[in-house]
């Protein structure tokens, strides 16, 4: 299973690819919408690139907790950590 | 007998008279004589809204002919009832419009005309030049009593949120219709530029269609977001509607970058050609031929 570190670099890799931001801009606690200007739609794509990507569905309530670079790599490894639990 | 030489209207006291009225006093019955004559503007906003909208287009919509048919008869007579209305305001002489290019905003393919967003009248100045557009209507204007049948036989779009709205924008383009954004998505800050939204972009991308940019400048300032229709200035308003040149949706579509991205760097050009714009398109008022203002 990919660490949090490892889901990182992942998340970093599809919003310079799929967004057009700079990697510099990618830290941690960077504002999904203050810091990076991602608007609703961006918002919309982005889910549904990491749903594709991990194989899980995030939720509504998921979705309204994210803020922030890091509140999506929790969300991901969390996403990723059940996913292996119930295949053991 | 004038407090306003040049403009069309003035106000009715006698040369003699007025020479005898002191010059607050002047200035204050000027003022009110304007404040009447945008009263009697948005009076006849609201009576043309009212024929068009419960009489003209009902009768139109009837004609025979398919729902884009009929909806495309409604936008040619809003476009009328706009054009007529933005010469009652000329008349009055409440503003003076100068159109740069406008005739750029009638192609024979569908595109996306954006615009700045600084004055309550810039939907209706535009689509004033415009037979065919499909806009996007906020909520307040589809419950409004004088303008809901208006929307809705014209088949504007309503403002629902993000890809619902998308899909619309691009439904009417690749039906070959027209249409007009704001990119800011509301009016803009007094003498600036509010947030663009990547909405416009994304819709062009998607469809395939150019973006036709107009620049708005509003000189002085009235109508602005939170003011009251009497809180009118105290001179002519001198509007510039500038059509600059097309922004080719192709050149920011390549097959390494998602639509996100390509929005991004379009709304990032549209952004720099209005902040260098917005000052230039400033009329000089005293240039402008058979004008000129007197202070009221």
């Amino acid at each position: 299973m990919l660490s949090k570190d490892e889901v990182f670099e992942k998340l970093k890799e599809v919003l310079t690819t799929g967004f057009g931001l700079r990697r510099e801009q990618l830290a941690p606690t960077a504002r999904l919408v203050e810091d990076l200007d991602l608007d609703s739609l961006d918002s919309f794509d982005l889910m549904v690139r990491l749903e594709q990507e991990t194989g899980e569905e995030i939720k509504e309530d998921e979705l309204k907790s994210i803020q922030t670079i890091q509140d999506i790599v929790d969300v991901i490894h969390r996403k990723l950590e059940s996913k292996e639990s119930r295949q053991v | 007998m004038s407090a306003e030489s040049g403009s069309r209207i003035v106000f009715p006291v006698a040369p003699r008279l007025a020479a005898q009225i002191p010059d607050r006093m002047r200035r204050r019955l000027s003022y009110g004589w304007r404040v009447f004559r945008t009263g009697m503007a948005f009076g006849v906003f609201g009576l043309g809204a009212l024929v068009i909208g419960f009489v003209l287009i009902p009768v139109f919509y009837l004609l025979p002919g398919a729902t884009r048919e009929r909806e495309i008869r409604g936008q040619m007579i809003v476009h009328l009832g706009f054009r007529t209305f933005v010469w009652v305001m000329e008349s009055l002489g409440l503003i003076r419009v100068s159109r740069i290019g406008t005739d750029r905003l009638r192609r024979d393919r569908p595109y996306v005309v954006i615009a700045n967003h600084p004055t309550l009248i810039d939907a209706v100045l535009l689509l004033a030049c415009m037979p065919q557009a499909d806009c996007v209507a906020k909520k307040a204007v589809w419950n409004n009593t004088f303008l809901r049948w208006a929307v809705r036989g014209a088949g504007y779009i309503p403002n629902d949120e993000g890809e619902a709205l998308i899909e619309a924008c691009g439904k009417r383009l690749r039906e070959g219709r027209c249409l007009l954004l704001f990119p800011e998505g509301t009016r803009s800050p007094m003498g600036q530029l509010g947030r663009f939204r990547r909405g416009a972009a994304r819709v062009a991308l998607k469809s395939g269609c150019d973006v036709v940019p107009v620049v708005i400048t509003c000189d002085p300032p009235t109508l602005m977001k939170g003011q009251k229709w009497h809180q009118v200035p105290d001179r002519t308003v001198y509007i510039t509607l500038k059509v600059e040149e097309a922004i080719v949706s192709r050149d920011y579509v390549n097959r390494y970058e998602s639509v996100a991205t390509g929005a991004r760097r379009m709304t990032a050009s549209i952004r720099a050609l209005y902040e260098e714009n917005v000052g230039d398109a400033r009329v000089d008022t005293a240039e402008v031929e058979g004008t000129k203002l007197i202070v009221e």
